[in-house]
């Protein structure tokens, strides 16, 4: 799972992507950190990009969280207490 | 004029000694129903084939009464249904006189063998005809067996009307006889309006206060219960002069609706101008409203993709080159949403649009605009008259890139489904969901169907997941999202009958299609909750064809797998034979164990739907292990909403 949602990350950065879902490299970068088993998403801005870099993080979490819903709902029920229903 | 209570002291008006008179006076009739009974027996141990009586054949020819006074209220109402074009009633054995007298109007009356599954059937004849339909209980056992169904279509807002029988008001409180209840309190929160009916006099009027809230505003259940005394064998009156407020519907109720302000149109188009990525979600107000010509024009002169939701699907085709209701992966990219007719409303981040999305809502009743999602536009107004509105003011616009985007995004869709069916086909000793789904879908709408013909009633749970990705909509109607909202499981069967009639009776927008089998989907634990329907199917000869997806376990299984003391909970015995089920109620059945029996099934089922009228259940055998994504990739999987995969909104 953890490999998958790597590689959906990395995929948040080609070039194929429209500009308003895409995080422009030189912008801003996105990684996960994994400590133990506990997984952050980072997001370092350049420059003073703030207000590109706060967009595109709420935006990843958003797409994430619907990725995660779609593949991996059985994570969800488990680890977020998301209904079953 | 003596009525048959006067000397009881029973509060239901039998006394010992009217009982004696009547029996004295029926016992020559039953000796000779008995007689005949044993002159016509067969043979002990012979066969017996399923069969139905000749009366099934008779009703299409049966001559229908003409209404006269004296009547029982029962009557009176009845009538006044029929002059509202109810469109057909859903019942069991019970609440005698009004179906008697609904029956008698000529509406077409559908007996079953739940009442729960007849509510859930006459909900789902709505959902796809946009008509309204009836169910029935008796009292007690009878209304309260329909309470899941009524809760189901509040939560979808089915103008759906209710009616049970209750007793008589001389009896309340004591307890005499059985099925005695209050039923109006068990259907708090889950109506738009109830009443019960205790005066005959009165029955007119609350007929025109049902239809008045069945056909007005945002759509809802009604529920009425009639005492013996408003509609029952108490309830006769001598003319049209004893009935208050007997007035034609055109008085007692108008068909106006609300206009748009043209400030808040003005203010619209402002916004969409604004936009670079604009949606219209396009839910059951729309088709309530029957605004689904509007919505094309609107959509196409504004160049704005749609995506539907609802408790039906269709009104904006998915063959569209602007539906983004297969385009999933375009969503997040929204930054205007115009929320149209959408009345069961998401929270904020349901619809996972993008975080500066601005919201136009448009909406009838402006007690509802900002709940859940604060907005940025509220536009009251009768969705069709919005639409209209909307088509006319807007100047002809282009979205090129974004409308190239959704396209994009319903190609990897596509793709992804694909991926998913290959990986399925790699199961060889079992049917996995995505090999039920595609192969319906290419069975349905890329083979020798005319792709917008066959109305899908769509349920289970785990395979529903499946299916809805593939399962389209080329016009109205022609999907009835069967756990929208609410999320029961087990009406599928129920809903089966349901879409079934309206094809059968050719109601609304199934009209072209009249006659045509429908399909059904549901899970082996869905299928045990409204299965005797097959023989509700049978004996109509309503040809539904009904895939059962039984993987042996309730779709919940994959969660407690691994306790030993908790897991038994979400198992059944393995490779039970739903088709035979089938089979023993006068339907067909397949048993289908690997995928490639699967399409032949179909064919199979569709020809005897076809040349036979029967119904048919094809018994998918799957394992409960397919819902593991480890050990089966991809395993059970989630939704992205609006769009096909929508059912929480």
């Amino acid at each position: 799972m953890y490999t998958k949602l790597v590689a959906y990350l990395e995929g948040r950065s080609e070039d194929g992507l429209p500009p308003h879902r895409r995080v422009d490299p030189r912008n801003a970068t996105v990684t996960f950190e994994n400590r133990r088993g506990s997984v952050s998403l980072v997001l370092v801005v350049k420059g003073n990009r703030y207000t590109y870099g706060v967009t595109k993080l709420l935006n990843l979490t958003n797409e994430i969280l619907g990725y995660l819903y779609i593949n991996f709902l059985p994570y969800l029920w488990e680890e977020f207490d998301v209904s079953r229903e | 004029m003596k009525k048959k209570h006067e000397t009881s002291s029973n509060p239901e008006g039998l006394s010992r000694r009217g009982f004696m008179r009547a029996a004295a006076a029926g016992a020559g009739t039953t000796a000779g129903v008995f007689a005949t009974g044993a002159a016509t027996g067969s043979v002990e141990g012979a066969e017996r084939p399923i069969q139905r009586p000749s009366n099934f054949e008779q009703i299409a020819g049966a001559a229908i009464p003409e209404f006269t006074f004296p009547a029982k209220g029962s009557d009176v109402f009845a009538k006044a249904c029929k002059e509202e074009g109810l469109a057909a009633l859903f019942c069991c054995p019970g609440n005698y006189h009004i179906v008697t007298s609904i029956a008698n109007q000529g509406i077409p009356t559908y007996g079953g063998r739940l009442e729960g599954p007849m509510c859930s059937a006459a909900d789902a004849f709505v959902r796809v005809t946009g008509e309204v339909a009836a169910a029935s209980g008796t009292e007690g056992p009878g209304f309260t067996n329909m309470i899941c169904a009524i809760a189901a279509a509040n939560a979808c807002r089915t103008p759906l009307l209710v009616v049970a029988s209750n007793m008589s008001l001389r009896g309340d409180d004591t307890e005499s006889n059985i099925q005695r209840g209050y039923q109006q309190p068990m259907t708090e929160g889950i109506k738009k309006y109830g009443k019960r009916v205790v005066d005959n006099k009165r029955v007119h009027e609350y007929a025109g206060y049902a239809f008045r809230m069945l056909k007005s505003g945002v759509p809802g259940p009604v529920h009425l219960d009639f005492t013996n005394e408003s509609a029952g064998r108490e309830s006769m009156l001598e003319s049209e002069m004893d009935i208050d407020c007997y007035f034609d519907k055109s008085k007692y109720r108008t068909d106006s609706k609300p206009y748009p302000d043209p400030k808040d149109v003005a203010k619209a188009i402002e916004m969409i101008k604004q936009a670079q990525r604009p949606l219209i979600v396009a839910s059951m107000g729309v088709f309530y409203s029957k605004a689904w010509e509007e919505l094309r024009l609107f959509a196409e002169k504004a160049d704005i993709p749609v995506a539907d939701s609802g408790p039906m699907r269709g009104h904006f085709s998915d063959g569209h080159r602007l539906s983004a209701s297969t385009a999933p992966g375009a969503i997040y990219s929204v930054d205007l949403a115009i929320l149209i007719g959408q009345y069961c409303m998401p929270t904020l981040g349901e619809y996972p649009f993008d975080v500066d999305c601005k919201y136009i809502r448009i909406d009838p009743r402006a007690e509802d605009v900002g709940r859940n999602i604060p907005i940025d536009l509220g536009i009251i107004a009768n969705e069709k008259n919005a639409l209209e509105a909307l088509a006319e003011a807007i100047p002809p616009m282009k979205h090129d890139a974004w409308v190239a985007e959704v396209a994009a995004a319903r190609d990897a869709f596509e793709k992804e489904n694909d991926e998913h069916y290959k990986i399925g086909l790699g199961y060889t000793d079992a049917v996995h969901p995505a090999v039920i789904a595609t192969e319906l879908s290419n069975f349905l709408y890329r083979g020798d169907l005319p792709q917008e013909q066959t109305t899908v009633a769509s349920g289970g749970f785990g395979i529903g997941k499946y299916t809805r990705r593939r399962l389209r909509a080329y016009r109205p109607g022609q999907i009835c999202n069967g756990a929208y909202q609410y999320g029961s499981i087990g009406p599928d069967v129920g809903y089966a009958f349901g879409c079934g009639v309206a094809m059968h009776l050719g109601a609304g927008p199934q009209a072209p299609y009249k006659g045509s089998p429908v399909v059904a989907i549901t899970g082996d634990a869905g299928f045990a909750y409204s299965g005797m329907e097959i023989e509700t199917m049978a004996k109509y000869r309503i040809p539904a064809i009904v895939i059962v997806y039984n993987n042996n376990a309730w779709g919940t299984w994959s969660g407690y797998a691994s306790n030993p003391l908790a897991a038994h909970v979400h198992l059944f015995q393995e490779n039970l034979r739903y088709d035979k089920i089938s089979e023993a109620l006068g339907g067909h059945g397949e048993y289908v164990t690997a995928p490639d029996q699967f399409t032949p099934a179909l064919k199979r089922c569709w020809e005897i739907a076809v040349n036979e009228r029967r119904p048919s259940v094809i018994n998918c055998q799957a394992k409960k292990e397919f819902w593991i994504a480890r050990d089966f990739p991809p395993g059970m999987l989630g939704q992205v909403e609006p769009g096909c995969m929508s059912y929480n909104h």
